[in-house]
């Protein structure tokens, strides 16, 4: 028998020792971001179709048998619960991971066969894995919209944007306004029980209760408008809100704002007016008004737009006080280009370009508004 | 000889689903294998049917020497970090249900309770043998009834710094012929509070406000909660013997505690300044009722109810050297905290050893008496 062939032997031999016994980082994919919603789920390879089939009515149990998350070898495995997601299996633990601990994880096929008395081979798959040791980073609110300390009367909505995704909680259990008597304001909201919130649960949306804002309306002839002018309120979000994995918020929030009277106008084009400023390579743009735009609505209805009427790359669209900022590296001395505003566009008491929000009886809408255009030329 | 027998029962008024409990902050048993939980957070009592209803008759110990160590695991976190808020043991089939959470790391001073801390999520099971599961409360057979008026959520405790008072809503929960009475503070002036209803639970739950002498203070306190109590026939008298915080020992007529009245209670005993009382369990030794009290700072106290029958003293005074009253009788054994009665030989008990460690352990009956 040659050299090499002996060579074989000895590894296959060892294989065969061993069971097949490999410590396989990349069989399990483990979730680790802190501030991911599935922080902490651990993921087997993908399966094969047969093995999926056997697993459709297993319980817990049977789950942990072959595939388990233990904190030592000795110990039971760690609660958790097991779904078939694009043909892994996936352990979700019921609490979060401890950084402290160094898990022990173990997907046994050998021990899958014995359970389902199929052959799905010996192999046992085993790693250990410690979670971030870092401390978390909390959540915390990082903007509010509108930002102003003056806010007519009839705002509609308003805008939190937090700085990782939040729980499922009600969000009007923690957030509140108080009236310049520290009283809390009652029926203010529209309360949508799961919150209107973005994609990824980072930006809610909270509505003021428009049947108290709209004249005339049932709410708003029982209950009177939610804000009088010429006060202060002070809007109030508890720390104890939790995100998504289960921590408070860094600390409470607070605004004060002082209500000014309602605003009742549709929207001009007058009330804009173009500023260009240079920052070093990049021209800034402002959009001016002493309107207070909706900001979520601002960002996606204005548009920075090029000669050619395509929409320049790169533009940001932030909100700040009497005006909207945008800024592009993309634009170009010399060049000519546009901004345009969607007339569906709104201030933060629903009024447009087309209509206002809350308009006279006799009072008709402006029909067939067309984009608002406003050219400008970086000189 | 473990003999075992199904016993079904079918309880009115009981839904399935998931009950949206907020906070497994106190368990209770019922003698049909209901489980009452107390969610002060959400300022509720629960009645979950767990389905476990076969009947054991195990007399033999269960011990288990690193029980935190094993919940731990469990949890995915270290036995440093695991807490227990509650036990109750079920009287159908000896299952042992504790109410767990994680957060014991932060647990640093000694007015604490687990429920300040954290609300308790999980329910583990311990089966007589020792084997440690899940108990689900998802997709089970229960029913609910809110408290009327708890302790407001936002309010805090007046030298607990940080502390909402909200965790003491449900203090403890007793389970009485075919009523719950269930002890906590209240949303009243006067704060402190015992609720009953009957069971299956109707509409009403009544409230009674309660007011004790408390003997270490020299005063009538009105806002500290009962932490542990148990109903007991004395002088032909349906009692609730109560114990509290800085420990008087008190009882109130049952008769008066349904009709949405405040009720002075009738303190006889005190058993010292700094100590919570955790746990109380009424035993038989002999064939003769004994009552064995747990605590955060004293040994187990073991008394005769028929001493507490036949005291007719009552304290209204400032009690000097802070013992008085009923007699009773400090058992060794240091550390115990949460006592369940067991089966007919043995109290369970968790009891922190001088490792350190919090074991399961069993205490014999037949050793328990004065």
């Amino acid at each position: 028998m040659n050299n090499v062939l002996k060579g074989g032997l000895g590894l296959l031999s060892y294989l065969l020792f061993t069971g097949g016994l490999i410590g396989q980082d990349h069989f399990f994919l483990i979730q680790k971001d802190l501030q991911e919603a599935h922080y902490g789920e651990i993921r087997s390879s993908t399966l094969r179709m047969e093995a999926i089939k056997e697993m459709t009515n297993m319980t817990t149990g049977n789950f942990s048998s072959f595939f388990s998350i233990k904190t030592s070898n000795d110990m039971p495995s760690v609660l958790g619960s097991y779904i078939i997601e694009n043909n892994r299996l996936v352990f979700q633990p019921r609490f979060l991971p401890d950084p402290s601990i160094n898990y022990q994880i173990e997907f046994s096929f050998k021990q899958l066969s014995k359970l389902t008395n199929k052959d799905f081979g010996q192999s046992v798959y085993t790693t250990t894995f410690q979670f971030q040791n870092e401390r978390f980073k909390e959540t915390e609110i990082i903007n509010f919209y509108p930002n102003e300390d003056t806010l007519p009367a009839n705002i509609l909505r308003a805008y939190i944007h937090f700085s990782a995704p939040m729980s499922f909680e009600n969000p009007y259990d923690f957030i509140s306004i108080l009236d310049f008597k520290g009283d809390t304001l009652k029926d203010a909201f529209v309360e949508i029980q799961d919150g209107l919130w973005n994609a990824d649960r980072t930006r809610l949306t909270i509505l003021f209760h428009p049947g108290r804002i709209k004249r005339g309306v049932g709410p708003n002839v029982k209950q009177g408008s939610i804000f009088k002018d010429r006060k202060t309120y002070q809007l109030a979000i508890a720390k104890e809100w939790l995100d998504t994995n289960r921590n408070m918020l860094k600390s409470p929030f607070n605004k004060s704002f002082f209500i000014t009277p309602s605003v009742r106008l549709a929207l001009h084009p007058s009330d804009f007016k173009v500023k260009i400023l240079r920052e070093g390579d990049r021209y800034r743009v402002e959009l001016c008004s002493d309107k207070i735009l909706d900001h979520a609505l601002a960002a996606r209805m204005i548009n920075l737009r090029n000669k050619d009427g395509d929409i320049v790359q790169d533009a940001e669209i932030t909100s700040r006080t009497n005006s909207i900022l945008i800024m592009s590296e993309y634009l170009k001395r010399g060049e000519n280009y546009i901004l345009s505003i969607n007339p569906e566009l709104e201030d933060v008491s629903g009024n447009t370009f087309i209509s206002a929000f809350d308009r006279e009886k006799n009072e008709q809408a402006t029909s067939a508004v067309n984009t608002i255009v406003i050219p400008f030329k970086i000189e | 000889m473990v003999i075992s027998a199904l016993i079904y029962a079918n309880t009115p008024g009981m839904k399935k689903g998931t009950p949206d409990i907020k906070s497994i902050s106190i368990l209770e048993f019922n003698s049909d294998g209901i489980l009452f939980i107390g969610d002060s957070k959400g300022g509720a009592v629960f009645a979950v049917d767990l389905g476990d209803k076969v009947k054991s008759s195990n007399d033999k110990t269960l011990n288990i020497l690193d029980l935190e160590s094993k919940l731990g695991a469990m949890l995915g976190t270290s036995a440093e970090n695991v807490m227990i808020h509650d036990m109750a043991v079920n009287p159908i089939s000896q299952n042992i249900y504790l109410s767990v959470s994680r957060g014991r790391a932060k647990w640093s001073s000694n007015w604490e309770t687990p429920n300040d801390l954290e609300d308790a999520s999980i329910l583990i099971k311990i089966s007589p043998a020792g084997e440690m599961t899940e108990a689900s409360l998802s997709d089970i057979n229960y029913s609910v009834i809110n408290l009327p008026n708890p302790i407001d959520a936002e309010k805090e405790h007046r030298w607990k710094k940080g502390a909402k008072l909200r965790s003491d809503a449900i203090t403890d929960i007793v389970f009485d012929e075919d009523k719950i009475y269930i002890a906590g503070l209240s949303n009243e002036e006067f704060a402190a509070a015992v609720w009953s209803t009957p069971f299956p639970f109707k509409a009403d739950m009544k409230m009674n406000t309660v007011e004790i002498f408390h003997g270490a203070h020299g005063k009538y306190e009105t806002s500290s909660p009962i932490r542990a109590f148990l109903p007991y026939n004395l002088n032909n008298s349906k009692q609730l013997l109560a114990a509290y915080l800085c420990t008087p020992l008190v009882t109130f007529e049952a008769g008066k505690l349904s009709n949405n009245q405040h009720v002075k209670g009738r303190t006889v005993a005190e058993f010292g300044a700094g100590n919570f009382p955790i746990d109380m369990v009424l035993y038989q030794n002999n064939g003769k009722d004994y009552i064995l009290m747990s605590n955060s700072a004293l040994p187990l106290l073991l008394f005769d109810p028929l001493d507490v029958g036949s005291f007719e003293g009552e304290i209204t005074e400032e009690v000097e050297g802070y013992l008085s009253g009923v007699k009773y009788t400090p058992r060794s054994g240091t550390g115990i905290q949460q006592l369940a009665d067991f089966n007919s030989k043995f109290i369970l008990a968790t009891q922190r050893m001088p490792s350190g460690k919090l074991a399961l352990v069993s205490l014999s009956k037949e050793w328990l008496m004065p």
